[in-house]
């Protein structure tokens, strides 16, 4: 099995398997380009070491997948917010490595690793109240006096 | 898990790239928008304004739609036409319907969206009372605003959000995209997107209970109304508008009546039916709306009372 080096933003390399290096569609449109396996490191300059291993072993874990379906508005996976086992426990990090994941997966082109990331966060937002959404992901109430009042408005009748 | 963890300040969330915050918040049912665009301006601005976001906030393929005039290759009333709001239910074939409203004569006073607990209530299901645990402040929070429905079968559990004065009830009753709309050719579509002309009509029946179990008017068709609509008939215009056709049958059948009374209006559609029960849950007088609670109450046939909670 061919394997390639993949150089993180920390210039840290790292030796992967050239099939699970290909999940990610730029790495693979990269080698297609060049035409043969490299002997240099190809750069990732918007990955740092820790991100690019996690995405690394999520690759290794979903080698052997199907490509995912060309046609996204067919594609059931935007209708669900359903995860299997095995990535639900992978997104278990902290909210800034989570983040850092749904990026990365974005840069290197890794759909269905964009769609985990996406899916956990939204099954985090789910059910939660307006300022329980706030403290989950530390945001600040930032509406102006007007709408703050109007937001008031709305929801006096809840709590009469 | 991520949720447990400490946010980082400031908010990664609001860090990533408004593509990526989209492709989140697509994935979230209409309660959960409504409940996020009062968490701050980028939510707000994104939910309300985005059209991507829009879209999902209408169902497909609705079959209550017929769509008129030249402009109308769906003249054939089996074929479905463009979805509606989801603020009127998500699934036409759900037992309940999620726009709750009070009106006092023929005037909405307040709109309500409703939510189940724990996925779709199913016809014949059988749980115990929701009994609420007071011992944690977020608990009685989640009890404020909880209504407990109970049908002869069952029990289930809503969560009541006031959107009356969100503008979703100000989007189009009908999917403002026509392009969506099965079997409509493009140039048709161009012709439909710059019309504002009357294109659609919405069947509904319109009954009046005494409660909810008890029908104070004739069965269809003696009722049933079809109201023409415009591409931009919101929400709110079009629940307005079935709300006077109701009240004015109302009134026409010398019915006794509180014009203080505090009334409730639901829709539901069911299973297999191509119309919209538009229904008003008629108090005749002010003491019937001061006793009103969105808990309802429950009798010993297992009937119940939909009616505002009393904190």
């Amino acid at each position: 099995m061919s394997q390639i080096i993949l150089l993180s933003s920390d210039n840290v390399e790292m030796k992967v398997d050239k099939e699970v290096a290909e999940r990610s569609i730029l790495i693979k449109n990269m080698l297609e380009d060049v035409g043969e396996t490299p002997d240099q490191a190809i750069p990732i300059p918007n990955v740092n070491e820790g991100v690019l291993r996690k995405v690394i072993e999520w690759c290794e874990h979903h080698r052997n997948d199907p490509p995912p379906p060309a046609d996204e508005d067919s594609d059931s996976r935007k209708k669900s917010t359903d995860i299997e086992e095995w990535d639900q426990k992978f997104m278990q990090v902290d909210q800034e490595m989570l983040f850092e994941i749904i990026l990365a997966a974005n840069y290197l082109d890794i759909k269905p690793l964009l769609d985990v990331g996406c899916k956990t966060v939204a099954n985090m937002i789910k059910g939660k109240s307006p300022e329980e959404i706030r403290k989950t992901f530390n945001i600040q109430n930032d509406f102006t006096p007007e709408e703050e009042d109007q937001i008031r408005r709305e929801n006096e009748w809840a709590e009469e | 898990m991520a949720d447990s963890q400490e946010a980082i300040s400031p908010s990664s969330l609001l860090r990533i790239p408004q593509e990526l915050l989209l492709q989140i918040l697509v994935l979230l049912p209409l309660d959960d928008q409504i409940n996020i665009i009062k968490v701050c301006s980028t939510f707000h601005n994104l939910i309300l304004h985005d059209p991507i976001l829009r879209g999902t906030r209408y169902a497909t393929n609705s079959g209550a739609i017929r769509v008129l005039g030249s402009l109308n290759p769906l003249q054939n009333s089996h074929l479905p036409g463009p979805g509606t709001h989801k603020v009127l239910g998500a699934r036409p074939v759900h037992p309940f319907s999620n726009l709750v409203c009070t009106s006092i004569g023929d005037k909405i006073t307040r709109y309500a969206y409703r939510t189940c607990y724990g996925g779709e209530p199913q016809r014949g299901m059988i749980t115990e009372r929701i009994c609420t645990n007071p011992e944690t402040q977020e608990e009685r929070e989640a009890e404020r605003d909880t209504v407990v429905i109970a049908l002869t079968l069952g029990i289930y559990r809503f969560k009541i959000h006031d959107i009356t004065n969100y503008p979703i009830l100000d989007e189009p009753y009908l999917q403002p995209s026509v392009k969506e709309m099965t079997g409509i050719g493009s140039e048709e579509a161009i012709h439909a997107l710059s019309s504002e002309e009357d294109y659609a009509t919405v069947q509904c029946q319109v009954v009046v209970h005494r409660n909810l179990f008890l029908k104070e008017t004739p069965d269809p068709p003696d009722w049933v109304e079809r109201m023409k609509l415009t591409r931009s008939t919101t929400v709110r215009e079009l629940t307005a508008a079935l709300l006077k056709i109701a009240f004015r049958k109302l009134m026409a059948t010398g019915l006794e009546h509180d014009s203080t009374a505090e009334n409730v209006i639901q829709f539901r559609r069911d299973r297999g039916k191509t119309e919209w029960v538009f229904t008003l849950i008629h108090n005749r007088t002010s003491q019937e709306t001061r006793n009103m609670v969105w808990e309802p109450e429950v009798n010993q046939l297992g009937e119940y009372r939909v009616s505002r909670r009393v904190v």
